[in-house]
């Protein structure tokens, strides 16, 4: 099913990636879409002017296939690149074959819809829809699925299953020490499948597969009650931040650019965006509290709940619409959706789903 | 049905949840999903519909077939269910994977539709001892998240729903065999009534006393077996089975046969509405899978 082929009214997803190359638009995704047309382009303006995606609706003819933009020239306020499946000859002509293009006839063409990136004639383009392809330091978050001899096996939405070391895992109060055959043998008490990990991308083998650490107090804060405790009572405390969690998954490429990944958001919550498209979404925890416990096994009252359902409803909303997941995003839609009096359980219909979302943009843009 | 290990606090957090009577997306412990639904997209068939709810995704197509009847049941049509459970839909599904799923499911909706109470048969017969007409009704999983008999019964009525059989007109006998004539109007047309087609619903027990409908994937991990309960227009069980591994207190499941019985009646009454709502559109446009 190739896009252009569709019929008259076709609905592309743009979002403008205004972090590294500002003025060039995307394609994401084309879908028949029920959209009214007047209000989406105004959207498109917006969209054109700011910062964020939104979505686009032009006439995609057969003849004219979508590189053309010839009707999506006219929503913006200047006519932006459309990279598709196949391009405009203008777009990708004389440069040097990257990865994500091909030759044809003497034509470089865009073999994956996605965002390009020129290094002097070098031209590439990476594809918006893919699996996590990792990137070293990036912190992402996993979910455990084998406990194997010295390593544990961590999904993190990528190809392989990431590979965590025993060796790769801070020791208690951060001393530093060989680890022992008993840590070998307790490593099932430490992580066991099925947990979740907030980690850092340590290196990338050669096959592809990510190799995580967690060696820096960034991904769990080992206080002084604990420095002199056990391995596995350190890493209770670093999973604590995921106790009481909820996971969200949405593609990679919708995550934005961030040093930091654990927000804690105004609304009550603390939110973790995995660079890999794991979000997790917790109750955030009083400091005094925090240093306290070990395993936080207490009830999380409905009001917080309430909260979560709602942070992670609207991230799956914004998602769903294809745009980029941010803190400011995520709490643009959420107070939009608390604006607009939607309940929680509300924003799991589409129609409201996408009165949120465009309520979101607009906001965001102003 | 799609594999997933969650940690323990998040399997802690859904059912402290479900115990305050608010569910992780913030719908209550029997609120169904938002559904999408259209009918007669495949144009091969007599009949079809797709349905995905939350991530689960069926497709259902109803084909007519001329047959002579089995000896025992001279007068009556057949309907015969076959699942498929693709491997698009979750991985373990390949080769043989799904087949213990499909056979589930396939047995689940033979005994659904086998009463007379539910589909009148009868109506399906062209000539008694000779021909009648059978419906094969195929059921595609193209996306399995959660609540899969839900969807699959609700597809397979709106599928019939909108099946359209071409009108079959006996013209005669010719040495004892009968002459018929198959109408080639595409407005002269017969339907199959669905009015007393039950649909499923599932109960989950996700700890003790409680049960869900509509469960996430994530929900389904944490409570291992569930019921699933046939529910008739009216508000009749016509059917249970339970699945997985566990036990129900006693009045745990005569509480959810109760509320299965209550929600299906308003379940039923939203089908059909929307149904027909979708049937009144002049002109419509197939939407299909863009």
């Amino acid at each position: 099913m190739t896009p252009y082929q569709q019929g008259n009214k076709s609905q592309v997803t743009v979002s403008s990636s205004s972090s590294s190359h500002p003025g060039v638009w995307l394609v994401a995704e084309l879908e028949v879409s029920e959209l009214v047309c007047a209000s989406v382009r105004r959207i498109a303006l917006h969209v054109n002017t700011a910062t964020t995606t939104g979505k686009l609706i032009f006439g995609a003819k057969r003849e004219a296939g979508l590189g053309t933009g010839e009707e999506g020239g006219k929503c913006g306020a200047y006519r932006p690149w459309w990279v598709c499946k196949r391009p405009p000859t203008s777009v990708l002509s004389p440069q040097e074959r990257g990865h994500g293009t091909y030759m044809e006839k003497g034509v470089q063409v865009a073999s994956v819809a996605g965002c390009v990136t020129r290094v002097n004639r070098l031209i590439t383009v990476t594809p918006l829809r893919q699996v996590y392809q990792g990137a070293v330091g990036d912190t992402v978050v996993g979910r455990i699925t084998r406990v194997q001899n010295n390593r544990w096996k961590v999904d993190v939405n990528s190809r392989l299953d990431a590979e965590l070391r025993l060796s790769n895992i801070q020791l208690p109060g951060g001393e530093q020490r060989r680890c022992s055959v008993e840590d070998e043998r307790d490593m099932r008490a430490l992580l066991t499948e099925g947990d979740l990990v907030c980690v850092e991308v340590q290196k990338i083998c050669d096959d592809g597969l990510l190799r995580l650490a967690a060696r820096s107090n960034k991904f769990g804060k080992v206080s002084d009650l604990h420095g002199q405790g056990s391995l596995a009572r350190y890493i209770t405390q670093q999973i604590q931040c995921l106790t009481a969690s909820t996971l969200v998954a949405v593609s990679p490429s919708l995550i934005a650019q961030d040093k930091q990944r654990m927000h804690d958001l105004p609304c009550g919550a603390r939110v973790v965006f995995g660079a890999n498209g794991y979000v997790y979404i917790t109750p955030t925890v009083p400091q005094e509290q925090a240093s306290t416990y070990i395993v936080n096994f207490e009830e999380v009252p409905v009001e917080v709940r309430k909260t979560i359902g709602r942070l992670r409803n609207c991230l799956k909303l914004l998602a769903h619409h294809s745009i980029m997941i941010s803190p400011t995003s995520v709490m643009t839609a959420y107070d939009t959706s608390i604006e607009l009096e939607f309940e929680v359980r509300d924003l799991l219909k589409l129609d409201v789903m996408q009165d949120v979302a465009l309520a979101a943009v607009q906001s965001m843009n102003k | 049905m799609a594999d997933i290990t969650l940690s323990e606090s998040e399997k802690r957090y859904i059912v402290d949840g479900v115990k305050l009577g608010l569910r992780v997306d913030g719908r209550e412990r029997l609120d169904y999903q938002h559904m999408e639904i259209e009918t007669g997209l495949v144009s091969t068939a007599n009949g079809s519909a797709r349905l995905r709810h939350g991530c689960t995704d069926v497709l259902v197509t109803v084909k007519m077939e001329m047959e002579p009847p089995p000896t025992h049941q001279p007068k009556d049509g057949l309907i015969n269910f076959f699942v498929n459970c693709s491997a698009n839909a979750a991985p373990e599904f390949e080769g043989r994977g799904g087949e213990d799923l499909a056979t589930s499911l396939s047995a689940m909706l033979d005994g659904l539709y086998a009463s007379p109470m539910s589909l009148d048969r009868s109506r399906l017969c062209v000539v008694p001892g000779k021909y009648v007409k059978v419906l094969y009704v195929d059921v595609e999983i193209l996306e399995c998240g959660g609540s899969l008999f839900d969807t699959v019964s609700l597809g397979v009525k709106a599928a019939l729903y909108a099946t359209r059989m071409p009108k079959i007109y006996i013209t005669g006998e010719d040495g004892g065999e009968m002459e018929f004539m198959v109408s080639e109007n595409p407005q002269e047309v017969d339907r199959v009534d669905v009015s007393n087609a039950p649909i499923l619903i599932t109960h989950l027990r996700i700890t003790e006393n409680l049960t869900i409908v509509d469960p996430s994937p994530e929900e389904e991990c944490c409570g291992p077996v569930q019921v699933v309960v046939g529910v008739n227009p009216k508000g009749l069980i016509t059917a249970t089975q339970q699945f997985g591994a566990g036990t129900f207190a006693p009045q745990t499941l005569a509480d959810s046969f109760k509320s299965a019985s209550a929600l299906g009646v308003k379940i039923h009454q939203q089908l059909m509405q929307r149904l027909q709502q979708e049937e009144n559109v002049p002109n419509r446009k197939i939407r299909g899978f863009w």
